[in-house]
């Protein structure tokens, strides 16, 4: 049976905190996966931290290790257990500086030593490769901004634990832009040296609406091509998914639950197999031009994209009003889908996977049903290790078991979801601060974990191992 | 104090640590709570310098926060200086002021008068998204005369942008007027903003008229008149 454990991460002696937990992502030792890192802005003005557990997201703690402020974060463990962390920092708050450093003792006091650094950038992401053995290879998308129209770019490097890492800067679009490339640059590997990268052409911008391609590009050779190993019928590099899709953008925009829309890309690779691969992205083309996300799958490393076996729409999944999506594959080639998801004034969290070969039946777990927030994240993050996932989404954070439906309350958890920070433990259902004063609600980042049956329950009483 | 100890679950005991016992929190982070009487980790800088059951105070950055809280020592002092430091850190917001008004090229009294959104900008999802107010002055503290001037401030709601102030017409209030930060502004050239423009940032570059005392005070301090 399926062990599903939802965990509001602000650490007791945090009890008071209330910052707005801006867009959390989430990286897992693979080297040792009780330890886990997750990265979210909701420091103290000059403090950059992060999050971490030892003991497999049950219970956590916020390191500080970097003076200055964020505005975008994304972390991966390589494989030989160094955690990848890049920040993207803007003094003057107009541009952003890219700054990725690694660590191999997260409780050092900082700061990291600082591997690479791009100017003018926008969400970086960082993946790092974490198969069984060879180097921590280590790859960063983000959006350039000192590279228009044509932004879509990746940072590529083969020996990320070099004493002097190299990176090869990659520019992923070979396409006219206007006015340039989407927001998500999302790169993911397989242990065969395959790398795949979803991006967003941008073809056209009313002041409205974008129209975009979702495209895929390849490489073979761990990024030594310049992921021009798989071509569109165009023949550029690239394989375009989907041609000249909507996504409304605009101030004022409607939006969904108070979220801007145009940032639901995510990919992810069979590591069973590399032939096959997930993609999900979230555009305009629902019931009167609602959000939808759309998840499609290839089955030929990407040339080709199957419609939906049972029904023949190009969809496997489709899913109305619903952004924040992350999709993953585990160890058995089964494929995770995390979004969020506007229904009926609540905000769900929604955690799905495949039930069988075919891509087309999906399970569905409603991880928490909460009040709407507003703007809360641009982009979560999901990940596999072995047969579990491991994810991380932002809710407002009001202590009621009601709200976590697929974790009901057990005596060690009277909220349903586990409360690291000081709650009432009966109804009312109330946030106290370090008094037990009653706090007003805000938004927190919620760790969840997708256990399989033969997995063994996470550590109890883990302290960090003194490296 | 007990040297060379460890009060955080994930942190191990080493020389060069020490767990104190609050006995007043000056300046702590609010989300942390009422520190008083907490035990805290330090990180210490010379730990020769220091005895057991020594009071001091500490001047520390954030360092683990869960199991437990740890800090860095930046510097201590001795804990007879401790109404010299409060007096210190009551002073804070006035010195923030202080260096806003050190920054400002344009310190005046105004009111708006029109406020104008500008086109959207679509190059990164943490773009301030400004809008133009105009700002007819009644006086200027500091800086060039003028009548008129057109200043930017934010209206995106990103946690990076939440702090900065919003204008609003009829506002009358005393500005700290910056120049705007290297980089293209606009995505596109507006042919309607005049070529000289300013900004507001921060929350104390909009100061209400019965601040008009302490800022004149501060810009004469900082003038040396």
């Amino acid at each position: 049976m399926t062990v599903v454990r939802v965990v509001n991460m602000i650490p007791a002696v945090l009890t008071n905190e209330a910052f707005p937990n801006w867009q959390p992502s989430i990286a897992v030792n693979p080297a040792n996966a009780n330890e886990m890192a997750i990265m979210a802005d909701t420091s103290p003005p000059g403090n950059t931290g992060y999050f971490f557990s030892y003991d497999r997201g049950q219970s956590w703690q916020k390191n500080f290790t970097q003076t200055g402020d964020l505005v975008d974060q994304s972390s991966g463990f390589g494989t030989s257990g160094e955690l990848y962390w890049a920040i993207a920092r803007s003094p003057d708050g107009i541009t952003a500086t890219m700054h990725v450093v690694r660590t191999s003792n997260p409780t050092n006091t900082g700061p990291f030593p600082e591997i690479d650094t791009r100017p003018n950038i926008d969400q970086p992401y960082a993946y790092a490769f974490s198969g069984v053995f060879g180097p921590d290879r280590l790859y960063l998308g983000y959006h350039d901004l000192g590279h228009m129209p044509q932004s879509a770019t990746v940072d590529v490097c083969f020996d990320a634990l070099a004493a002097v890492p190299v990176f090869k800067q990659v520019r992923l679009e070979h396409r006219s832009t206007s006015p340039h490339d989407g927001y998500e640059v999302r790169p993911i590997a397989h242990t065969d040296g395959s790398v795949y990268v979803a991006y967003k052409g941008w073809r056209h911008w009313d002041l409205v609406t974008v129209t975009t391609d979702i495209i895929v590009a390849r490489d073979d050779d761990w990024g030594n091509n310049d992921f021009k190993d798989l071509t569109d019928p165009d023949t550029y590099p690239g394989r375009r998914v989907a041609v000249g899709v909507p996504i409304v953008d605009y101030e004022g925009a409607p939006g969904l639950g108070g979220q801007r829309l145009n940032n639901d890309l995510s990919i992810a690779v069979d590591p069973t197999n590399s032939n096959t691969v997930y993609l999900v992205w979230g555009d305009n083309t629902g019931p009167q031009s609602q959000y939808r996300l759309h998840v499609r799958r290839s089955l030929d490393r990407g040339a080709t994209w199957l419609p939906n076996p049972a029904t023949r729409l190009p969809d496997l999944l489709t899913v109305n009003n619903a952004d924040l999506a992350s999709i993953a594959i585990n160890s058995d080639g089964k494929v995770g889908l995390m979004y969020q998801q506007l229904v009926s004034g609540r905000w769900e969290t929604h955690f799905r996977r495949t039930t069988d070969a075919t891509g087309t039946q999906w399970d569905d777990l409603i991880l928490a049903r909460t009040n709407q927030a507003g703007e809360m994240a641009d982009y979560t993050r999901l990940i596999a290790v072995g047969k579990d996932f491991y994810g991380v989404f932002p809710a407002w954070n009001t202590p009621d078991p009601s709200n976590f439906p697929s974790t009901p309350p057990t005596p060690a958890t009277p909220n349903g979801a586990l409360y690291l920070r000081k709650t009432t433990l009966t109804a009312p259902w109330r946030l106290l601060d370090s008094a037990g004063i009653v706090l007003s609600g805000s938004v927190d980042p919620f760790f969840y974990m997708v256990q399989d049956e033969t997995t063994p329950d996470p550590p109890t009483n883990l302290t960090a191992t003194v490296r | 104090m007990k040297l060379g100890a460890s009060s955080v679950t994930n942190l191990p005991p080493r020389k060069n640590l020490s767990v104190v016992r609050i006995a007043k929190p000056i300046r702590t982070d609010p989300a942390l709570g009422d520190l008083h009487g907490k035990l805290v980790t330090v990180e210490l800088l010379n730990p020769g310098e220091l005895k057991p059951k020594q009071a001091a105070i500490f001047f520390a950055l954030g360092w683990i926060q869960g199991g437990g809280i740890a800090v860095r020592e930046v510097a201590h002092l001795n804990a007879r200086q401790e109404d010299d430091v409060e007096a210190e850190v009551a002073r804070l917001p006035e010195r923030h002021l202080a260096d806003r008004l050190a920054d400002a090229v344009l310190v005046v009294v105004a009111e708006v008068t029109d406020v104008q959104p500008t086109p959207f900008d679509i190059r990164s999802r943490n773009a301030p998204q400004w809008a133009a107010a105009t700002l007819k002055t009644t006086e200027v503290l500091h800086g060039q005369p003028r009548h008129h001037a057109t200043v930017l401030f934010p209206t995106s709601k990103r946690p990076t942008w939440v702090q900065s102030p919003r204008l609003a017409e009829k506002q009358r209030a005393i500005f700290l007027l910056h120049r705007p930060p290297d980089g293209t502004l606009f995505p596109e050239p507006i042919p309607t903003l005049p070529s000289e423009l300013f900004t507001v940032l921060d929350e104390a570059d909009v100061q209400p008229l019965s601040k008009r005392p302490l800022v004149k005070r501060l810009l004469s301090q900082e003038s040396g008149v």
